[in-house]
């Protein structure tokens, strides 16, 4: 017999699964903070070293105006309508999750 | 053509949920195959097929646009470990993507893309049909019991 599922309890509607990493790279999965690391530290002040410390930008390349933020000392995210809620996966502009 | 920054941010978050769909409704075509549900099978399984359709559009755009498409950025992908709550999960996608069309629309509307607007409006019309199915079939299933229900969904067997 298949169980029946129940979703548990949230702030917005499509948060159902619970967080998620919020990664930075989505190919290499890397997080801001992993990137973030290593530009504090000196270890990287390009996107080529910060590819090659940390894998992050290696795959599709999208990633690259978010690792050049966080070079720049800016947050990843440049925030807006469309920045994605890592709660939910909802665009902020329909996002209901308290953290957003 | 360079086109605008915040569209190309809406056209990514769509690809994103289509990206997710593809996956969500492929798994759930082959979970429902390995449960003789054969009819509901066929369903999710042209339902990934579209969502591949839908993806390929939204990269065209974001490519004419100069931007570069998310591909490797999903929403979880949501695998119910039964029928009912399978065609439950695709309406919470279908609702999502709904809402972050709608919101693209919006976008376009004020900056005057014309071209990405009749994209995402065509997407989101997708995206009711494929909402009504699914509210359908969860009215079905109260309306007619889940046995009787599953019992319609067995059809007949396809290779593959």
């Amino acid at each position: 017999m298949m169980p029946e599922l129940a979703s548990p309890p949230s702030i917005c509607r499509f948060a159902v699964t619970g967080r998620s990493e919020g990664y930075l790279c989505h190919c290499a999965r890397v997080t801001e903070a992993v990137v973030r690391a290593v530009v504090v530290s000196g270890e990287a002040a390009a996107i080529e070293e910060v590819v090659e410390k940390t894998g992050a930008g290696s795959g599709c390349r999208a990633c690259h105006c978010r690792i050049q933020r966080v070079l720049g000392g800016l947050p990843a995210q440049c925030g807006g309508r469309f920045y994605q809620c890592h709660e939910c996966g909802c665009i902020a502009a329909i996002c209901r999750c308290a953290a957003a | 053509m360079k086109g605008n920054q915040e569209v190309i941010k809406a056209l990514n978050a769509g690809l994103t949920i289509e990206l997710t769909a593809i996956n969500q409704y492929f798994i759930c075509a082959k979970m429902c195959k390995d449960w003789g549900l054969n009819k509901l099978a066929s369903h999710f399984y042209e339902e990934s097929i579209e969502e591949m359709k839908h993806a390929e559009e939204v990269i065209d755009r974001i490519l004419y646009l100069d931007g570069i498409p998310e591909i490797a950025r999903y929403d979880k992908i949501l695998v119910g470990d039964n029928p009912k709550q399978q065609i439950q999960d695709s309406h919470t996608l279908e609702s999502k993507g709904v809402a972050t069309y709608n919101e693209g629309v919006r976008l376009c509307l004020e900056v005057a893309d014309s071209g990405s607007r009749d994209l995402m409006e065509r997407m989101v019309v997708e995206s009711e049909t494929s909402i009504d199915w699914a509210e359908t079939q969860l009215d079905l299933i109260e309306r007619i019991g889940l046995e009787r229900y599953l019992a319609q969904q067995i059809g007949e067997s396809k290779e593959g």
